[in-house]
């Protein structure tokens, strides 16, 4: 793919059609991974695999569907990610989004040339949504925005996580966490509002 | 907390009694508002819904490995003591069927069945293995039909006992796998089948049995490398 190609954003595939969308305007910290990246500075490396290494290998071990292949296409992707780092323009996308692009794209790669081997019965069950074979825009979303759920406040995180992962309501979770219902609601909103705006930033297009 | 009567998240979350849902549906046709808030919120909240279960507790990433090779001034740390214990173990894993595949040639040449003990008659050699046992299910050969017995402790030996399978042509082999987790698979042996279509067949097991979850029996050709054909002719569950 061109450098200069534009990358998958975050938006959301359900979103409706917008007129405009914001201009993009890079954060501190990626300009500070891409200014490391640029001078080769394998710290800057180092940054950006703590910081996204989990969301690439959650979404490599779906998309891919064998935990040993995910492993080896991780190193894969970090390893382009410092070959082409150089070229990265922060300008023109989010890190994020330029890594979880390279992600599809070798995990793609890896699908096309596989020989068919047998998996794991209890996995292939798990896995029985078939994104282990065609790995999709909505798996990549899932995990762009499982990653932007580290961004938020720790108590919102959690909020969600109750509500999304445990199934609890907001009153249950009220109950269980002695928190005020009130207070449970306000915090819902303001993360449900503030893990949209860091959707929409990661969607804003070049100046 | 909400300017308007109901909450857009509320509805949103399906937490709304019926009487307050309804509200929310009239307000939201009339109040643009209201419609744009809901609408903002929704992808997020159906994308939250969509998550899998491992986004909420991501698997821990392998090391970044060798990753600035190509770069002098890149700084490489030691590796810990455990990974180069399991990418020793991935080696042995990776060269065992290269081993056996150069096995698998030189004995095919020489027209001799394969594998540590081999019967196309049922005749097994040393005394029989007994221990924990599964029966094999046929997966490609549907007439074939097998179990699998292993020794427990430090011995770890298997043994497989197959009938109609079909025999090897030229150039094709059996080859018996531990399958473990996800991309965890180990081959323990190769061996031919006569017009028997029988199969007594010992192995040393290469790693702990207990460790692994399947048994499989692929149909194997020789030149195709040395990873598993996917073609899996019989398969056992033993843990």
């Amino acid at each position: 793919m061109p450098l200069t190609a534009p990358v998958p954003s975050a938006r959301l595939s359900s979103d409706p059609p917008r007129a405009r969308a914001p201009v993009r305007r890079p954060t501190r910290h990626e300009r500070r991974i891409a200014a490391g990246l640029r001078t080769r500075d394998p710290r800057a490396l180092e940054t950006a695999y703590a910081e996204f290494g989990r969301a690439v290998f959650g979404y490599l071990r779906q998309a891919v569907g064998d935990h040993g292949a995910a492993e080896d296409i991780q190193q894969q992707v970090f390893t382009e990610l410092w070959r082409r780092g150089p070229a990265y323009d922060p300008e023109r996308s989010s890190i994020l989004s330029f890594v979880m692009t390279i992600a599809r794209s070798r995990a793609i790669d890896h699908l096309r040339k596989r020989v068919p081997e047998p998996r794991d019965p209890s996995v292939a069950a798990e896995l029985s949504s078939g994104e282990a074979t065609a790995p999709t825009d909505a798996l990549l979303e899932r995990w762009r925005v499982a990653h932007l759920l580290s961004r938020i406040p720790r108590e919102e995180a959690d909020l969600l996580r109750m509500r999304f992962y445990a199934g609890l309501s907001q009153r249950e979770i009220a109950e269980r966490t002695g928190i005020p219902l009130g207070t449970v609601k306000m915090r819902m909103v303001e993360a449900l509002g503030r893990l949209r705006e860091l959707i929409d930033a990661e969607e804003a297009v070049p100046a | 907390m909400s300017r308007w009567p109901v909450s857009p998240v509320d509805y949103l979350l399906g937490e709304l009694p019926p009487e307050e849902r309804s509200a929310a549906e009239r307000l939201a046709a009339a109040d643009p508002a209201f419609r744009a808030e809901v609408e903002r919120l929704r992808p997020v909240v159906s994308t939250l819904d969509a998550l899998p279960a491992e986004a909420w507790a991501p698997v821990e990433p392998p090391p970044l490995r060798a990753m600035a090779a190509d770069d002098p001034r890149a700084v490489h740390a030691p590796r810990p003591p455990r990974e180069r214990l399991r990418d020793a173990l991935s080696r042995r894993l990776v060269l065992r069927p290269a081993v056996a595949l150069a096995a698998c040639a030189a004995r095919l040449a020489g027209g001799v069945g394969l594998g540590l003990a081999v019967s196309g008659g049922g005749s097994g050699g040393s005394a029989p293995i007994t221990g924990a046992s599964a029966t094999l299910g046929a997966l490609s050969q549907p007439a074939a039909r097998g179990e699998v017995r292993m020794t427990t402790g430090p011995d770890q030996r298997m043994e497989i006992v197959a009938t109609g399978l079909r025999p090897t042509r030229a150039g094709d082999y059996y080859e018996l796998w531990l399958l473990g987790g996800p991309g965890r698979m180990v081959p323990v042996g190769t061996f031919r089948v006569t017009a028997s279509r029988h199969a007594d067949v010992r192995f040393q097991a290469p790693v702990p049995t207990a460790a692994y979850r399947f048994v499989d029996l692929s149909l194997q050709h020789a030149g195709a490398g040395p990873a598993h054909s996917g073609d899996s002719v019989l398969r056992a569950r033993i843990a």
